[in-house]
């Protein structure tokens, strides 16, 4: 019987880096679905993969038994060069806890200690500090999209200088648990659960 | 299209810069003691395999650019020297621009702060003209000193500028190094 193949050569495209955070945002970049920007080279994902051995006596001291899985997260790399700075101002503010909108100076500023990214809220509602985030792919048609993400660093890099500021950005994905909510929209208590979460999709948002 | 000799013909070379240069409307640059070298670069990456060892088995188009090489002799000096401003970011020749000064500015072509220039190439034999559409002088041009005739030598890069480089998801798609329709 002949083998069949479906290898080729991948090539994703011009990757548009898209994001749209909480509605706190509203009528700001990351209020709407907002154009970060392009890299100056390669965008690239890292997820990675959380496992625990299992081991039993009879397997010896070293080898695993069986696997459990426990989930993933995922860091996504980019050096921006030709990107809103607005935007990414936002970005960097929303990754501790939100600035002082709409006060431009004060993206710098975090709030205070111990804010909760999510807080419990649905993804992008007032207060939800997570951003979504969209890596194109104009040829090869099969999107990223990351529904909750976070700027973080090391490495997070601002060159400041003559020539043009390539903005290294790294964002951590997470599966991020939204509450469930009833048909009165008020949300129980309910214990948080991991089951069916998407760490990413493939189909961009559009909106 | 049969086979012939090709002969592009005498080449004046023209200019046009931006609304706000020294050469906002199209200018004779001048004509040159030799033929004037257009050369594209196509820059292809090659894929390589292990299964095909070291050579490519595949290449990706990554674009060109245009390198243009004449040796002026019978020039209009106002006009090189508008070149020459332009080259520096719309500084007058001989200063220096602030560093890092982009030279497209994000504005469309001969925008005010577009300092590319048209680089336009006649062909009245063969009708068959060059037009670069966002050229600069590059490198190291030479104005030769003395009691013979000034030989300038010049070379210009062309690029396919865009103000957007993104282009609605298309990229670089239909973005012009060079046509053969000269700019009016």
């Amino acid at each position: 019987m002949a083998v069949t193949s479906g290898r080729q050569f991948v090539v994703n495209g011009e990757t548009m880096i898209t994001a749209k955070g909480g509605e706190h945002l509203s009528g700001g970049p990351l209020g709407y679905l907002t154009e970060l920007g392009l890299a100056v080279d390669k965008v690239v994902i890292r997820p990675r993969y959380y496992h625990v051995g299992v081991q039993l006596d009879d397997f010896g001291p070293e080898a695993f038994a069986d696997v459990i899985a426990n989930l993933i997260d995922c860091r996504i790399h980019a050096t921006l060069i030709h990107y809103d700075r607005k935007a990414i101002d936002t970005c960097i503010a929303e990754s501790f806890g939100g600035g002082f909108l709409p006060d431009e100076d004060s993206l710098g500023t975090p709030r205070y200690a111990g804010i909760m990214l999510g807080g419990y809220k649905d993804y992008h509602a007032s207060g939800w500090h997570f951003t979504s985030l969209n890596l194109l792919s104009p040829q090869l048609q099969k999107p990223y999209h990351f529904p909750s993400v976070y700027l973080t660093g090391p490495p997070l890099e601002i060159p400041l200088s003559t020539t043009v500021t390539a903005l290294k950005c790294e964002w951590q994905a997470i599966q991020y648990r939204p509450p469930p909510t009833t048909a009165s929209g008020r949300a129980p208590f309910e214990e948080l659960t991991s089951q069916n979460l998407p760490l990413w999709t493939r189909t961009a948002q559009s909106g | 299209m049969a086979r012939a000799f090709n002969v592009p013909g005498e080449c004046l070379v023209l200019v046009k810069g931006n609304v706000a240069s020294s050469i906002p409307n199209l200018s004779e640059l001048g004509l040159a003691e030799g033929p004037i070298q257009v050369v594209p670069r196509y820059v292809h990456s090659p894929i390589v395999l292990d299964a095909h060892g070291a050579v490519p088995v595949e290449h990706q188009m990554m674009l060109c650019d245009a390198v243009v090489s004449m040796r002026l002799i019978n020039y209009d000096n106002t006009v090189l020297q508008a070149c020459l401003q332009e080259a520096a970011a719309g500084v007058t020749a001989g200063t220096q621009p602030r560093a890092g000064t982009l030279m497209g500015g994000g504005v469309a072509r001969f925008a005010a702060g577009n300092h590319y220039v048209g680089l336009n190439l006649t062909s009245p034999v063969m009708g068959f003209p060059y037009r670069f559409l966002y050229a600069m002088i590059d490198g190291q041009p030479q104005f030769p000193m003395g009691t013979e005739k000034s030989v300038v030598s010049l070379n210009w890069i062309a690029v396919a500028y865009m103000v957007d480089p993104w282009n609605g998801g298309l990229g670089a798609l239909g973005s012009v190094v060079w046509d053969n329709t000269l700019d009016t």
